[in-house]
């Protein structure tokens, strides 16, 4: 029988689970990193999201004057328009302000936490370094995450149509996009580690497939716990302090944990790179 | 940590700041009508 305990995929769990307890400092400052980034993340786009939903309101009422009376034809056209075009404009602009807060927001935070977890993976980058091409790397994975947005957006609306003609049609379009969108956030994490973006074409996709699985049920489990603790502790104490003391001491862990054994199992399938 | 880092440090400190002033000042860059105002457009558009 095959010695577990040699592959690979294990042998480095086993290996992180050994880091992380000899770097308890960094596991508590990369947990709390995680933590902050959820509370920075609602600070930093709340308003920015509030002011496109009221944007949004106030295009709709302009669009339904322009087109009292009318057929509802050209409706981008109109959108575009001279009365409209302002409006649209102002409507564009924010929501791209949105894109850029959101990457600054992500790049500082997962950068500053994923940098940590290469520290207690045991590899060497200056902060500066890491930063850097963690920046580098995210305009490639913001501009990926806009077009998946854009598309999301047009292949909704199409779905729409199509139901009013064809009730109960497969939304086919809208699940190969969601596959695409899963594919697409697992190279970005592949490629945080090394800070390559080619990182998941070039792993062997069996070791992919272990890691993926592997990473997904530690995380599942935390949040399988962190659930169950928020229902009982909601539903006994009218409380979700546990929850949250559960988050804290699992769930942000575990993330780190994840993160530095992605680390060390693509440092040691790349070594040679 | 090297010397230039504690560089980036700041300056990611400073960023943040300036993202925060940005994002609690969208009232002032892109005001929007009072409640008032929307309710009468709205009114109109139907």
């Amino acid at each position: 029988m095959k010695d577990l305990s040699k592959m690979l995929v294990v042998k480095e769990l086993i290996n992180s689970l050994h880091l992380i307890k000899k770097n308890a400092f960094w596991l508590v400052i990369a947990s709390l990193t995680d933590a902050v980034f959820l509370l920075a993340y609602g600070f930093f786009t709340t308003p920015v999201s509030e002011k496109i939903v009221e944007h949004s309101v106030l295009v709709a009422n302009k669009l339904s004057e322009v087109m009292a009376g009318k057929f509802p034809t050209g409706v981008l056209f109109k959108l575009f328009g001279p009365e409209l075009r302002p409006l649209t404009f102002k409507l564009i602009l924010i929501i791209l302000l949105l894109f850029l807060v959101i990457y600054l927001v992500y790049t500082v935070f997962q950068a500053t936490s994923w940098y940590i977890a290469t520290i207690i993976a045991g590899k060497e980058y200056s902060y500066k370094q890491y930063l850097l091409g963690f920046a580098r790397l995210n305009i490639l994975w913001m501009g990926g995450y806009l077009l998946y947005k854009i598309l999301d957006v047009i292949l909704g609306l199409r779905y729409i149509i199509i139901r009013q003609i064809v009730p109960g049609a497969p939304n086919i379009a809208g699940k190969v996009l969601l596959a695409a969108f899963v594919f697409f956030i697992l190279a970005a994490l592949f490629s945080y580690p090394l800070l390559k973006a080619k990182t998941i074409f070039k792993t062997p996709w069996r070791i992919s497939l272990a890691l993926v699985i592997l990473c997904t049920s530690m995380f599942l489990a935390a949040r399988f716990i962190l659930d169950k603790t928020a229902y009982y502790g909601f539903m006994y104490y009218h409380t979700f302090t546990p929850a949250y003391v559960v988050g804290l001491l699992l769930l942000f862990p575990t993330i780190t944990l994840i993160k530095v054994y992605a680390t060390r199992v693509l440092s040691n399938v790349h070594a040679r790179d | 940590m090297e010397k230039g880092d504690w560089l980036v440090i700041i300056i990611v400190i400073i960023v943040l700041v300036i993202v925060a002033i940005l994002t609690t000042s969208m009232d002032k860059l892109f005001p929007t009508p009072t409640v008032h105002e929307a309710i009468k457009q709205a009114v109109n558009a139907t």
